[in-house]
């Protein structure tokens, strides 16, 4: 098995950032190099102001290895925030039991850091202290929307976290400890801020499942007769005749937007509001000069004395919704004839 | 360098009855810390037999050691084969791997090493989980205690850390679980026989074999400092094997048995493996592995693992005949057996075989 280094896992376009570089010199020929560094720096998105990066930069100048320059160090910075992407993009799918934070730092340590620090290693001297790696860490992998990446405050919190070790001559490899100190926070950070917008997402979730049940619930918790409203209303208004296929038809749609199929309804939970609905939808139906002769209340009468015949003829009290339908379509069918009929 | 999607999406969280799990760390001192996984439903005597575990496992990582003898091998690898042992059972464990890791890291004071034991329903990815274990959660023991002890002096607290990274590393390693297994380059390097073991087991049968080179052999001395020793080699597959029944019995998977398929120990750049391939023979478990030695100068005819892995098969599927299988693993070995069960001749074995003189 041929081992795939890490330029070839997270590549980054060198020639083309170098065309960029070029034109930005060309641009900026009085300016020193750092500050033409920076200003490349900045315009692709990395760091979070340009005396921090200028900082940065400066003071990583002189740790770095004999042949490698400055522009290595900024195409470093470029490449450590495409890890960052990549990074973040298995955190996001990451499930850790329990949301536990020590193990998300470990599992992103190990997956995607542990082969790199052997990877930048190679870019400073051997020599400089352990330390100055962990701040690298937080300077190269911070979310690029960081408000502060000043190197002496980063220095200072590292300072102390993480001294070098010596025997005889060797550097002590401190190499985990110094990629947790400068991990850490920014995987804590990351995986929190990925927990909370699961989180929102599942609430958002649930309002919209909560609005769409109550829709439902809506729904359900009405007759709507609009076909009876409007055959009414063209009846009054044309004087054209209804055939009785068509009454049947409008109380069909009228019973069907409350019964469904498979649900079970109690006689005296629908009722009442049967009673109201439909005096409601036949009411609504009428011209200004029929209601005055037919008011709200007589056409609720009218529609309660139908409903009170029909409740004698069934035998049991709680059937399904098309049950319902079909045994009160042809009371409710012949109420409308008589009623249209005496219009 | 190859990231994998986070496993836990594909595969229902494990529950602790349903694997056995255990982080033992050995520091420079040979004391003995762990972090181990088991039911909570267990009796605080199975606990109890459960913490003797990492004594037993480690016993054979520190004997090589403690022989004096030669150099300071490392028990890398352990893995058995698990079988299902009545399919009349009402229920079967569902445990198909079982392996034991060991990291081994070199610091001043002396060695310390951080073995795990795996047995989970899964087929593993063994070599991740090394690399996890010995690139990572050993490291982090190890430069934890240099950095707190700097940082720290005398309020530095060593159980503390020790339990901590513990922690942290057997949850990383539940994490990884599941993953599908690799081949990876190690498959196909090639190797030379120095001897074969065959072993047979029955409720009143253990018998345990060792073929090799002629005592007189030149070829038996020189190969002598690319193997712990014929005695240690001779000893660990019943070792563990029996080991690993009894954590099982422990852990109450009653339903399945082991079968040792391969233990791999380490010495510096020197690599020795042991394959073993068996068969249930009229309630006889009879077993044949070949001891192998890395390709190196030495090494004539060398070959890969399946070749080894096929003529092991054959004799016991009796299509070859010993002898002539001897032949196959080394043309320089002899017919000649030497016992491997009783002391006595576990040493003889010591005091001929692995005389360099």
């Amino acid at each position: 098995m041929v081992e795939v280094s890490i330029e070839d896992v997270y590549k980054i376009d060198k020639d083309k950032l170098l065309r960029y570089y070029d034109r930005i010199q060309n641009q900026f020929k009085s300016s020193g190099p750092i500050q033409i560094i920076t200003k490349f720096l900045i315009n692709q998105s990395i760091g979070s102001n340009y005396s921090d990066v200028y900082d940065v930069l400066i003071y990583f100048r002189d740790k770095l290895k004999e042949g490698k320059k400055i522009l290595d160090f900024a195409f470093e910075w470029i490449r450590a925030q495409k890890i960052r992407l990549e990074y973040k993009k298995y955190l996001i799918r990451a499930q850790y039991p329990f949301d536990n934070l020590l193990l998300a730092v470990d599992d992103c340590i190990f997956k995607f850091f542990l082969e790199y620090d052997t990877f930048i290693r190679k870019l400073l001297k051997k020599d400089i202290q352990e330390h100055n790696f962990s701040a690298l860490y937080e300077i190269f992998f911070s979310p690029y929307e960081s408000k502060n990446l000043n190197i002496q405050d980063i220095l200072e919190r590292h300072i102390d976290n993480i001294p070098t070790q010596f025997q005889g001559l060797e550097k002590i490899n401190t190499n985990i400890i110094v990629l947790r100190s400068g991990l850490s926070n920014i995987i804590v950070k990351d995986y929190e801020n990925v927990l909370f917008a699961r989180k929102e997402e599942k609430s958002k979730k649930e309002i919209k499942l909560k609005k769409e049940s109550t829709f439902e619930l809506e729904q359900e918790s009405k007759f709507k007769g609009f076909l009876i409203e409007r055959m009414i209303k063209t009846h009054c208004i044309s004087k054209k005749e209804i055939s009785d296929n068509e009454i049947e038809n409008a109380v069909s749609q009228f019973l069907s937007s409350y019964f469904k199929f498979g649900t079970l309804y109690k006689f005296d939970g629908f009722k009442d509001l049967l009673i109201h609905n439909l005096a409601d939808d036949i009411y609504s139906g009428l011209t200004e000069k029929l209601k005055q002769a037919n008011s709200l209340d007589n056409i609720k009468y009218l529609v309660l004395n139908v409903i009170t015949i029909f409740s004698k003829t069934i035998k049991s009290k709680m059937l399904d919704g098309m049950a319902w339908k079909s045994d009160l379509i042809p009371f409710l069918k012949e109420f409308i004839i008589k009623f249209i009929n005496n219009l | 360098m190859e990231v994998e999607k986070p496993h836990k999406l594909f595969k229902k969280k494990m529950k602790d009855q349903d694997i056995i799990l255990g982080l033992f760390y050995a520091d420079e001192d040979n004391l003995i810390f762990d972090n181990i996984k088991y039911s909570e439903n267990f009796s605080d005597m199975k606990i109890n037999d459960i913490k003797m575990l990492s004594y037993k496992f480690l016993g054979p990582v520190f004997l090589t050691a403690a022989t004096g003898i030669g150099n300071n091998w490392i028990i890398e690898f352990v893995e058995a084969s698990l079988s299902v042992r009545d399919t009349n059972m009402e229920s079967v464990d569902v445990l198909q791997s079982f392996f034991t890791l060991n990291s081994s890291i070199e610091i001043q004071e002396g060695t310390t090493n951080l073995f795990a034991l795996i047995s989970t329903p899964y087929t593993e990815d063994i070599k991740f989980l090394y690399d996890e274990i010995s690139n990572y959660i050993h490291p982090s023991i190890v430069q934890g205690k240099i950095v707190n002890e700097n940082l720290l002096r005398s309020r530095f607290d060593f159980n503390k850390l020790i339990n901590s990274e513990l922690e942290r590393g057997i949850n990383l390693i539940e994490y990884s679980l599941g993953g599908s297994r690799k081949v990876y380059w190690e498959e196909e390097q090639r190797y030379y026989c120095v001897g074969l073991i065959e072993r047979k087991n029955a409720e009143d049968l253990r018998i345990s074999n060792l073929y090799t080179f002629d005592k007189d052999d030149p070829l038996r001395k020189a190969f002598l400092n690319d193997i712990p020793s014929y005695y240690v080699l001779a000893i660990l597959p019943d070792y563990y094997e029996h080991l690993i029944g009894e954590t099982l019995d422990v852990y109450n998977k009653m339903g399945v048995y082991p079968n040792i398929r391969m233990i791999t120990l380490r010495y510096r750049d020197r690599k020795v493996v042991y394959l073993e391939e068996y068969i249930v023979e009229h309630k006889i478990y009879k077993s044949y592995g070949a001891i192998l030695v890395q390709q190196n100068e030495k090494t004539e005819e060398n070959k890969k693992l399946s070749y080894f892995k096929k003529n092991l098969r054959l004799i016991l599927d009796r299509n070859k005949a010993l002898k002539e299988s001897l032949e196959l693993m080394n043309p320089h070995f002899k017919n000649e057996r030497w016992g491997a069960i009783s002391n006595e001749e576990l040493d003889k074995i010591g005091v001929i075989l692995d005389n360099p003189d």
